[in-house]
Parts: structure tokens; sequence; C-alpha cells
């Protein structure tokens, strides 16, 4: 009888120091961020959080739009964390950080320098390393995060899913997450893109809902090409042929779209429903590598603006010589390119010498930013054109009068 | 919370039931061990509550292990 | 403790699986990404072969006193007085080891998944599980054994398949990069967190001895390859840089668990595998400390020693486990050669000394 009394004193205090309690965290009582943005400030950072406002969502199937979904917070800290403290002094709920989906650097912090920022966001327990990183290009990561977006009611899942879908199917910007990135900026054989996204349009326009209520929104967020950053620093952008290459070399091609030129004049469109690249390095007499990129693509046709035979054999083999002419002459010279402007290796061409000889790689490890703009790399590309699409001969043909 | 306390009153509520238990036990032995070991027990406690920085046991195995390791390097 | 033989074999693998496991499979992938760098999973493999040494050695010397625990087997090699020192400092190692290990898991807790909650909550919550456990004897922690195992195992399989879509066989090249020497170091290093000498007192109490030896043995080999894959799926996953920086590299690799944009986000339900290794093992410390006060003092009961001791325990875990970063220091200058005495050096002697011993008496 004792036992039994003194077992169940035991239980109720032990229920008294359930761990649980300390760390509970009731769902009225958080503020869950969607999306940070994070700028330099003579004082530190400007962070600014994306914050849903979960009971508006709720009642959107209901009636007309009343106030927005998420609210922008803003403040400046001497660093991430006290930033993201004094927003408190604003926001009625605590942050909650583990749902961010979409993480904007500002084009000035991304020039300076991004590590600092990024000890705290690998420090923290409850950011994960799988969300999306951009850049702002020529502006402030709080004014990307201001803009009213249509289709997706929170703006940090429009660019979330456009990030997504325009990597997928586009291939001219980069899907990097932030494990990502880390490991290619911690790697001594390669430097890390981010991808950067601009306003397309007027800040003060994008901010009210009155942006979306018009068939053509007047601000609307476009995703513009890939950033070169040579260690933790920005230090260029890549216009969109480029940006494709550095997809294609690093193998992140799903499907996109391209032209090649006929030789009577006239160009085709085909669609890339498939490339596998490998890189690869040999080492010549003396010790010196010699990078090479095969490519092996799968295309078909989809329009043709040119009067070719399609219905020829000769004719779909001389296209896809010519592709591959385009594909070998474009990246060598993209690739050259970004070589000598930045001398950044975003191929992460150095890994592949690592691991292929990582005893010549201990000679280049050191210096391998001035040395790789000195290496030579070759491309190779196999194209293999398969389907023509629904229609056999071009339209433009001229119908012979029988 | 003070956890000291919590861990002080825990060793007392010990002392008393396991007192009477040893005494049924009739064994001299056991009841030198056990309140040894309390004993043990109390002053860690109290050397911990007054923050005692030698009582730190990987301090003593470091110091423990420094002349050996001269003697492997 | 019930004294009847009553583990079985079954039962005994389980508890050298747990064992092995510990919490070893939460922080060994960033010391042997530290050293190894690409080859961290060999090293892995090398720590696997230097435990089955060790058990080797552990299986020779039971064979020499068949029925004795290791405590028994100190006095009867080096006499009575040299015997129970000899197993009092035994006791402190396990003793530091308790502490260590409480100090790890409320660390670990508090830092990845409640922060709010003070370490001490977390250490008692888990110190009374063990208790109870511990009043109750080994009977009944092999049957407990025997009752997660699935959940183990399932909860395994589920973090090892869901993984494999994200692997990027790129990140273990160069394979032997600085050649076998720093993996060979690696390898001890980390061979040296998995106390197998702690089986050592409840191997008489198997039901069979050969087929206890063989549990043993396996034992430590399923526990060795559990840590191996998951040190091989880190430095896959994740490469090099991430497992050699994260504080506990295993639960950064259930963060990552990404399948189909669905089953995600997981992590909290792995934490249960890892809870259930790390109650196996400290219940058997627990139980092996008992025993060994037992038998050093010869006294008739232990069950009222569990109280004092536990308080001991917690109070050593807050005096070893200051902070991350003090124990990290030490336990990567002198753990390994203070555990490689206890392990390895300490036990050949007893075997030898037992042998010399042995064939003298026979020869009488």
């Amino acid at each position: 009888m004792l036992g039994r009394t003194i077992l169940s004193v035991l239980l109720m205090t032990s229920l008294i120091i359930t761990s649980g309690c300390w760390s509970r965290k009731e769902l009225n009582e958080l503020a869950v961020v969607m999306a940070l943005g994070i700028d330099t400030h003579k004082d530190g950072y400007a962070v600014s959080a994306q914050v849903l406002n979960s009971s508006e969502l709720a009642t959107k199937s209901g009636g007309s739009i009343g106030s927005l979904p998420v609210v922008t917070y803003k403040s400046v800290g001497k660093t991430v964390p006290d930033a993201l403290q004094r927003m408190l002094s604003m926001a009625p709920r605590m942050l909650y950080l583990s749902h961010v989906r979409v993480l904007v650097l500002g084009e000035d912090l991304a020039r300076q320098g991004v590590s600092d920022v990024l000890d705290y966001i690998s420090r923290n327990h409850q950011l994960r390393t799988n969300f999306f990183m951009l850049i702002a290009k020529n502006g402030n990561a709080s004014e990307i995060l201001e803009v009213v977006t249509p289709f997706e009611y929170i703006p940090a899942n429009s660019l979330y899913s456009s990030i997504l879908i325009s990597e997928k199917k586009w291939a001219a910007t980069g899907k990097v997450t932030l494990q990502q990135f880390v490991n290619e900026l911690k790697q001594s054989g390669s430097d890390p893109i981010l991808s950067g996204v601009q306003l397309n349009g007027s800040s003060a326009e994008g901010q009210s809902v009155e942006n979306v209520k018009k068939i053509s929104p007047s601000t609307l967020l476009q995703h513009a090409g890939l950033g070169v950053f040579k260690g933790d620093r920005l230090v260029g952008w890549l216009g969109e042929p480029p940006s494709k290459t550095v997809n294609y070399v690093l193998n992140r091609v799903e499907s996109t779209a391209g032209y090649v030129s006929c030789p009577s004049g006239g160009i085709v469109g085909f669609t890339v429903n498939r490339a596998d690249t490998s890189l690869d390095v040999m080492l010549s007499a003396e010790n010196i590598p010699r990078f090479s990129v095969k490519m092996e693509i799968e295309a078909d046709i989809n329009s043709v603006q040119c009067p070719i035979n399609i219905n020829q054999p000769s004719a779909i083999e001389a296209l896809e010589r010519s592709i591959e002419d385009k594909y070998n002459e474009n990246i060598e010279k993209h690739v050259k390119d970004v070589q000598q402007r930045y001398g950044a290796d975003i191929f992460a061409l150095g890994e592949v010498l690592h691991r292929k000889y990582p005893q010549v790689w201990k000679t280049y490890r050191s210096h391998w930013g001035e040395s790789f703009q000195s290496m030579s790399i070759d491309v190779h590309s196999h194209v293999a054109i398969r389907r023509i699409g629904s229609i056999i001969q071009p339209l433009n043909q001229e119908v012979d009068e029988k | 919370m003070n956890w000291h306390f919590v861990l002080i009153t825990f060793l007392l509520i010990v002392v008393v039931t396991e007192t009477r238990h040893l005494i049924r036990l009739r064994s001299l032995r056991d009841m030198i061990v056990f309140y040894a070991v309390w004993g043990l027990t109390l002053l860690a406690i109290i050397g911990d509550m007054l923050e005692l920085t030698e009582l730190r046991p990987l301090d003593w195995i470091s110091i423990m292990m420094q002349p050996l390791n001269r003697l492997i390097s | 403790m019930i004294k009847y033989k009553g583990i079985a074999a079954r039962q005994f693998f389980i508890l050298t699986f747990g064992l092995t496991i510990g919490t070893s499979i939460l922080v060994t992938p960033s010391g042997l990404a530290h050293t190894a760098r690409e080859d961290a999973w060999i090293a892995s493999l090398c720590s696997l072969l230097i435990n089955i040494l060790m058990v080797v050695l552990y299986i020779a010397i039971a064979r020499l006193y068949p029925g004795k625990t290791i405590f028994q087997m100190n006095e009867l090699v080096l006499g009575k007085i040299l015997g129970k020192a000899m197993s009092l400092i035994y006791l402190f190692y396990f003793l530091i080891l308790t502490g260590t290990l409480l100090g790890n898991l409320g660390f670990f807790i508090t830092s990845e998944m409640m922060p709010e909650t003070p370490i001490e909550a977390i250490q008692i919550l888990f110190l009374i599980a063990a208790i109870m456990c511990a009043r109750m004897g080994i009977i009944i922690l092999a049957r407990v054994g025997e009752l997660m195992f699935p959940w183990i195992v399932f909860l395994f399989m589920v973090l090892l398949l869901s993984l494999i879509p994200q692997i990027d066989w790129n990140h273990i090249k160069p394979i032997l990069e600085d050649g076998w020497i720093p993996v060979a170091n690696a390898g001890f290093h980390s061979s040296m967190f998995q106390e197998l000498i702690v089986l050592m007192v409840f191997l008489p109490l198997v039901k069979g001895e050969r087929k206890g030896e063989k549990a043993l043995l396996w034992g430590a080999v399923a526990g060795g390859i559990v840590l191996s894959v998951t040190v091989l799926l880190s430095v896959l996953i994740l490469g090099i840089e991430q497992t050699e920086n994260s504080t506990f590299p295993a639960f950064a690799l259930a963060k990552t668990i990404n399948v189909g944009n669905f089953f995600q986000r997981v992590e909290g339900i792995l934490i249960t595998l890892w809870v259930l290794t790390f109650f196996i093992k400290i219940s058997l410390l627990f139980l092996s400390m008992l025993h060994g006060i037992k038998t050093v003092f010869r006294l008739k009961e232990q069950n009222h020693l569990i109280y004092p001791f536990s308080v001991l325990f917690i109070i050593v875990a807050w005096n070893t486990y200051i902070n991350t970063v003090y124990v990290a220091n030490i336990i990567q200058q002198v753990w390994a050669s203070y555990a490689f005495l206890h392990l390895l050096v300490i036990p050949f002697g007893l075997y030898l000394i037992g042998l010399s011993r042995t064939k003298i008496l026979k020869s009488k």
C-alpha cells in the first residue's frame, strides 16, 4: 500500500517536471516566418521577416481580400539574431523560423560577404538547411519581400514555386539550398553561385493589393540569372545564355528550350528533355590538367521557322550537328568568359581534379583561383533529336501545285 | 528551480526509507557501504553547490593521463 | 539481481547491439570526418575490427574463468586486495562514463529539440527510468531490450531507405587520399567509445556458454555495421565539410529526409532510435556498477544502493559535461588513451596473468 502511494506521488511529481512543458509552443503564440530578407545597414544588418497571418489565411475562401495574409516586419541589429529579437517589439507573437522557404540577401550584403550571416543561419537549430537562397539584384531584400504576387496568396510560396519551376523547365536560373551553398563555399575546389531575383516594376505599386487586381500586374518578381561568387563575396552577374551554360556544365538541366539557325536562313527551335553532363580531367605530360565536359543531350523539335525538309534523315542529322556545334562553341566561350573575368571556379572543376588526382590537386590547392584562369576546358556534346512533334513538314513550305 | 535542493530532499527521503530496510537486513557491511556512498554523494552535492572548481573528474583524468601520454609520444 | 542463468542468447545479442550503438551514433561521424576526411567510412570499419579484437580478448578471458563476472575475475587473477583495487578503478571508469553519457543526452535534446527545458530535468527523467530498470534486474532489462529491438531496426531502416535517393557518390572520392595512417588513427579513436567490457559482467548469466560468446561477437559486429552505415550516409549526403562541422551529424542527416516532399521533417521521430539505445547503455552501466560494488564489498543486497548512486551520477554528469567545447577538447586529448588502458591493456594483462596462473595450477 505504501509502495503504491509513493509510486503515485512520484508519478505526479514527474508530471510537474515533465520536460515538454518548458518547451511548449502553442500554435496561437507563434508567428510563422515564411521568408527572411537580410540587407546591410550602417548599424549592422537590416532584417525583414515575412510572417504568416494564419487567421487571414483561413478566411481566404470566404470573402474578398480584407487584409493580406502576410505581414513584413523590419528591424535593425548588430547581428542577425539581435535584429530578430528586436522585431519582437513590433510583432505580437514569438517568431518561429522552422518554416522559412526563401532567404533573400540584398546585393550589397552579397558583395560584402555572406559568411557572417550564414553562420547564424547554420547555427540556429530552428532553421533547416533545405530552403532556397536568392540575391535581390540591384536592390534590397526587403523590397522583394513586400511585393504582393498573383496566383499564390503567400508571396514566399510564390517565390519558392517559381524557383522550382524555372529551374526545372527553363534552366537559366539556379535552385540553391543553404546546404549546397555552404558545401560549395567550404570546398577548396569550387566557388558557389546563387540565383538572383529582381523587381519588374515599381516597388511602391507592388506593395498593395491593387497590384494583383489588374490583369497585367504592375510589379512582378522576376528571376534574373546567376550570381558568381568568389569565396563568400558576389563578384558578378551572368546573363541568360551564360547562366544556361553553367547549369549545363553542372548537370542541373532537366528541360529547357533553345534554337539553332538553319543552313538556308531561319531558325529551328528545339526542346531539350534530357541532358547528362559528365566532367573529366586528363593529365598532360607535365602533370598539367586538361578538363573535358561531355554532354549527352536528347532534344525534340518544337518549332520550325525555316524551309527545310524535315522528312529527310540527312536534314535531321544536319540539325543535330549544327546544334552540337552551337553547344560546343557557346559553352566553351561562356566558360572561358567566367574564367577570365572572375577567376571563380563555379563549375567545381577543382573538385573533379581533387577526386581523380588527389596528389596533383595538393599542388594546386592553395592558389586554385589564379591557376583556374589558365586551365583549358574542352567541350564535346552529342545531340540526338528524337521527336518532331505532331506535324511533319513545316507550315511555311510552299505547297506544290499539282 | 534550484536542483540541488531537489536532490538533497531526495537523499534525505532515501536515508529514511532505506535505514528501515537495512536494519531489517541485519548486515553491518551493507549499512556501512550504504552510508559511505550516501556520504560521498552528499559531499559531492555540497561541493557542487559551493561551485568548487576542483571537482571536475575529467580534469582528474587528464592529470592522470599526462605522464602516460608523455611516455607514449 | 536474480542469480540464475536467465538471459537468452538472443536477448544478449540485443543488449550488445544496443550498447555498441549507444550515443556513438550521434557523435562519431564528426570526429571521424575530421581525421580521416572522405575515408571516414573506412575508419569506421577499422573501428569495427578493433571492437572484434576486444570481443575475442574478452571471450578468451571468460573461457579461463567460466561463470565469473569481470569483478570476480579481477580478484581471482590478482589476489584479493589488488583485485578489489582494480575493480574500484573500473568502477570509477564506469562512473565517469555514465556521467558523460547523461550529459551528452541532456545537451543533445536541449540544443536541438527543446531549448527552453533545463538540462537537469531531462537527465533526472531518464535517470528515473534507469532506476526503475535497475531495481528490477538484468532479466527485465533483457526482456525490455527484446521489446525495443524491432523498433530500433525499423527506425534505422526508415532512416536508411528514405535517404538513399539523396546519395551523391562523388562525395566519397578520392579514396584513401592520405593513405592508411589517418584512417587507422581515426578508427582507433572511435573504437574506444564502445565499452564492450561492461558486458563481461553479464556474460556468465547467459544460457549456454558458446551461445553467449557468439551473441557477444555478433552483437558487436551488428552494432559496428550500423555505425559504419551511419557514417557512410552522412559523408555521402551531407558531404565532408558539413559532417565535420556539425555538433550532431546524425541528427543533421535525419533533418535532410525528404521523400517526395511528403515524408519530411521526421527527425523528431528518429530521435526515438537514439533514446532507446541510450537507455540500454545507461541501464547496463548502472547494473554493472551495482554488481561491482556488491562483489567488491561482498554485500548481501544491492538494490538499496541505487538511490544514492543515481544522485551521484547526476552530480558527476553536471561536473563532467560543463559545455560542449570543454568535453570535446578533453575527449580528443585524453579519452582514447584512458579508455585504451581500461578496455585493452588491463584485460590483456589480466589474460596473461590468468593464463600463467591456470597453467601453473594445471601443472601442479
